[in-house]
């Protein structure tokens, strides 16, 4: 088991990394992300388990930590990437990214609210956490694979017309920026001659193209009025050094609302919302304790949901899930409050604080960051 | 340098071009005489932020003879920094010259220009039609 699971990480691993392509080997610790990957989130190692992302990533690394008792630097570790972002396609354009699709019989733009499923992702992760409910104390290593795709997206009824309407422009603004190079790029004499003509292109930013790019970037992160999403994860525990046990399997989903908390004049991007979701999970562990102090096989069910809202940066939200099993000891929920900051672009800071499911009053504790601070780069082996 | 053999005939040479980016993308395709000065003749324009342009003719072959064709790309990139660096290294661009003597020939290999935020990318293709 041991040889297959190091085979398949390796095999996860590489792919990663090939795919990052050849721009940079050395992936920089600014890059790390909190994790919310459904290989972490099956580990309950997540500031929060009901998480939404809205929108497709290339690939992620993510990092947690937890403040618990003789932990130093952080053992938990992920990967999430969507494969379609890799390979080539006839129909990969800026459209199927945004998610629009023109209209066969009047010709105007729509949203395709079945673009999320081209994305679906898959991840990895590889942690260190005490899961298995024995008495020995010690954490395992863990190996676990997921999966994730978004079934179904939809904004608001003008966020097609508003977005075409800025990519009309900017296209229009653009055609413009050519005229002025292409000529002179042409007839240049030299390779290096036509080469700094085109540099000149690429860095001449005229104040109406960027403002479009800067909008069309804007609601290009708008949250979907409802988003639909399912995952799924398997994780192996470490017993020992040398053997691999199957632990645990889920399967969930989410149904999410991100309700405008802000009125959409002229076409500004919103960034105020107010989030609510739902979400059902079935898992089944080899390892779980049940009412008599017996650990052996078990399947349960969590369901619940979490509110928050979301101001720009900030985002504070409270998450409650139930757990409901024939052999469930005693009436276990988790109980979560949930705080996300964005300190900048790609470094966030990520923590949820309350109680958990498993063992009486047992206490989460988890914060998660990228440190973006530092310039220092993790090397990954070639 | 690319080149294409149009012959001599008066059959309609033919061009597309295909964009593959999650970028915004604006291409323009031109024809010029090196020895006239200002006779560039835009022969192509992409309609739509997909960059790509349809086959289209763009003139008789023996009037393209000796002519120079370009297609030049601006690409703005969406997303994080992140996701803008890795698409801008995958980012490519196809071109397709079609009824000349060469028949149908695919080009793959662009030139490719980044701006110094790496927000813009300019693919650059050129190739000299002779008979």
């Amino acid at each position: 088991m041991k040889k297959i699971l190091i085979l398949l990480a390796g095999l996860v691993s590489y792919i990663a990394v090939y795919a990052q392509g050849s721009i940079n080997k050395n992936v920089t610790v600014k890059e790390l992300e909190v994790p919310s990957s459904p290989a972490f989130v099956i580990t309950e190692s997540t500031p929060s388990l009901i998480q939404t992302p809205t929108t497709p990533k290339s690939f992620v690394l993510g990092i947690a930590q937890s403040f618990e008792p003789g932990t130093s630097f952080p053992q938990n570790y992920s990967a999430e990437f969507a494969p379609y972002w890799w390979f080539s396609s006839s129909d990969r354009n800026v459209y199927t990214l945004l998610g629009l699709t023109r209209s066969t019989t009047d010709n105007t733009w729509k949203e395709n609210i079945f673009s999320g499923l081209k994305f679906t992702s898959v991840s990895i992760a590889f942690l260190s956490k005490d899961l298995v409910p024995d008495e020995v104390e010690d954490a395992q290593k863990m190996f676990s694979a997921g999966i994730r795709s978004t079934l179904i997206k939809v904004h608001s009824k003008s966020y097609a017309t508003r977005l075409q309407q800025q990519i009309a422009q900017w296209n229009s603004a653009a055609q413009n920026d050519l005229v002025i190079y292409q000529e002179r790029a042409t007839r240049a004499r030299t390779a290096e001659e036509r080469t700094e003509i085109l540099r000149e292109l690429a860095n001449h930013t005229p104040a109406n193209t960027g403002q479009f790019l800067e909008k069309i970037n804007e609601m290009f992160l708008e949250k979907p009025l409802f988003i639909w999403d399912i995952a799924a994860a398997h994780v192996y525990y470490g017993i020992g050094d040398t053997v691999w046990k199957s632990g645990r399997t889920g399967v969930w989903t989410n149904i999410a609302t991100f309700l405008p908390l802000q009125k959409n004049t002229g076409g500004e991007a919103v960034s105020q919302y107010l989030n609510l979701n739902f979400s059902i999970r079935f898992l089944s562990d080899d390892f779980f304790k049940n009412d008599e102090g017996e650990i052996g096989s078990e399947s349960v069910m969590d369901i619940g949901g979490k509110i928050a809202f979301e101001f720009n940066k900030l985002s504070i939200g409270y998450e409650y899930l139930k757990r409901v099993g024939d052999k469930v000891p005693g009436d276990p929920f988790r109980s979560v409050g949930v705080i996300n900051y964005r300190i900048r672009e790609n470094l966030f800071l990520n923590g949820g604080f309350g109680k958990s499911f498993q063992s009486p009053d047992k206490l989460v504790g988890l914060l998660g960051i990228n440190w973006g601070l530092s310039k220092e780069s993790l090397k990954i082996p070639d | 340098m690319n080149t294409y053999h149009v012959g001599d005939s008066s059959r309609q040479i033919t061009i597309a071009a295909d964009i593959d980016t999650f970028g915004l993308a604006a291409s323009r395709a031109i024809v010029l005489d090196l020895q006239i000065e200002e006779s560039a003749t835009t022969v192509g324009t992409s309609v739509d932020a997909t960059g790509d342009i349809s086959p289209r003719d763009i003139g008789s072959a023996f009037l393209l003879a000796g002519k120079r064709l370009s297609v030049v790309t601006k690409i703005d990139l969406l997303g994080s920094e992140q996701d803008r660096q890795r698409e801008a290294d995958r980012l490519n661009g196809r071109y397709m010259v079609d009824n000349g003597a060469d028949g149908l020939r695919i080009f793959i290999d662009p030139e490719k220009v980044f701006s110094d935020d790496g927000k813009t990318v300019i693919l650059f293709f050129v190739i000299d039609l002779i008979r």
